[in-house]
């Protein structure tokens, strides 16, 4: 409680409540200099003068008069930080990280100016498990002809090549799944979320949506291989033609939430501060 | 016996298929399907490279080159060996 003065045995001296000040219902006794001696010798509590500054926390210097207005604690809003501000002190990884913070040099065919990849996601190299456990299999399986003559009814030559061949499969299995995988990304910038599906080789499609028309922002996070590896699905409903994003297997699910909830914010604030780009 | 029947005899006794230049020619048919795959792989790693620009393209795009390479060499290897 702050140091204001109380008289314990004057009636007419009131503690306001609220603002922790206290107010006397004679302002000529409070704001006049008297004499220490006499309200003491009438056995009244010395009431001491406090200005604007004592009574928010800073001691007023008594060579100047009045307070420095730099000294006073920030409130909400004076101070602004934006997400990309935020994210700089964050750890940028190698290229085939699958939540790239800032990534340096990569550009989308779309992009502004001016605008700013906050965040490259791409799905959790968990779910790619299968694929890859599949392609060492076959890698593996030729060896099994040692016990299991399939092939030996061919000629050698035909066997030799049987072999390279099924090798060739494997090396464009493996070439489809990583390009599939690498090229499914979404991007986050400071205006906008880009979700690139890259099915197959053949069909890819590209959807983006506005901060400002994302109305609602979940994730879902179920399941042992989730709750181990730290992935799940964000989705996001839209004001926009594509009423619904889904970004599937995503690393950090809760983080991204956590981003775009800001993103909103700042997109809030720049219509408030009138910033349009 | 038809006439019918009499040609497909005189098929059967004249025009026997050797599995042989059946198998090759099967062979290098999946071995030119392969060529064309690895050609479609470089056209969409280029429009992808279009759509997201700076992430290891010339990397993939080198390795696409390369298997393009290796099913030439492997088309012509199977000419010579079979």
């Amino acid at each position: 409680m702050p140091d204001v003065f109380v008289s314990k045995k004057k009636k007419n001296t009131k503690v306001s409540k609220f603002s922790g000040l206290s107010t006397n219902s004679s302002p000529q006794s409070f704001n006049k200099e008297t004499p220490s001696s006499l309200p003491a010798q009438a056995g009244f509590a010395v009431p001491t003068r406090h200005s604007a500054p004592d009574l928010i926390g800073i001691k007023e210097s008594p060579l100047r008069k009045g307070f420095n207005l730099k000294k006073l604690k920030k409130g909400a809003g004076e101070e602004y930080v934006t997400v990309a501000e935020k994210l700089v002190k964050e750890k940028n990884g190698t290229k085939l990280r699958i939540f790239n913070v800032l990534p340096k040099k990569v550009k989308f065919e779309t992009q502004e100016a001016k605008e700013i990849i906050l965040v490259l996601l791409r799905q959790h190299w968990a779910t790619q498990l299968s694929w890859m456990i599949t392609a060492g299999l076959m890698i593996l399986a030729p060896i099994s002809l040692i016990w299991i003559p399939l092939i030996s009814f061919m000629p050698g030559n035909f066997q030799t090549m049987a072999l390279i061949m099924w090798y060739l499969l494997i090396i464009a299995f493996i070439y489809e799944k990583f390009i599939t995988w690498f090229y499914h990304v979404f991007i986050i910038t400071d205006e906008r979320v880009i979700d690139v599906d890259f099915y197959n080789l053949l069909y890819k499609e590209v959807s983006e949506a506005k901060i400002d028309n994302i109305e609602d922002v979940t994730y879902r996070q179920g399941g042992v291989a989730r709750a181990i590896f730290d992935y799940g699905d964000v989705e996001m409903q839209t004001a926009g033609e594509k009423q619904e994003f889904k970004i599937e297997n995503v690393a950090e699910p809760h983080r991204v939430v956590k981003i775009l909830n800001e993103l909103k914010l700042e997109e809030e604030y720049e219509k408030i501060m009138g910033r349009v780009r | 016996m038809t006439p019918f029947d009499n040609f497909l005899k005189y098929l059967s006794k004249t025009w026997q298929i050797d599995l042989f230049w059946l198998a090759k020619g099967g062979v290098l048919l999946l071995l030119f399907l392969y060529f064309l795959f690895t050609l479609v792989v470089i056209r969409q790693i280029k429009t992808m490279s279009q759509t997201i620009t700076g992430v290891l393209e010339k990397e993939l795009i080198l390795a696409a080159q390369l298997l393009m390479i290796l099913a030439i060499g492997v088309f012509f290897i199977a000419i010579i060996i079979l």
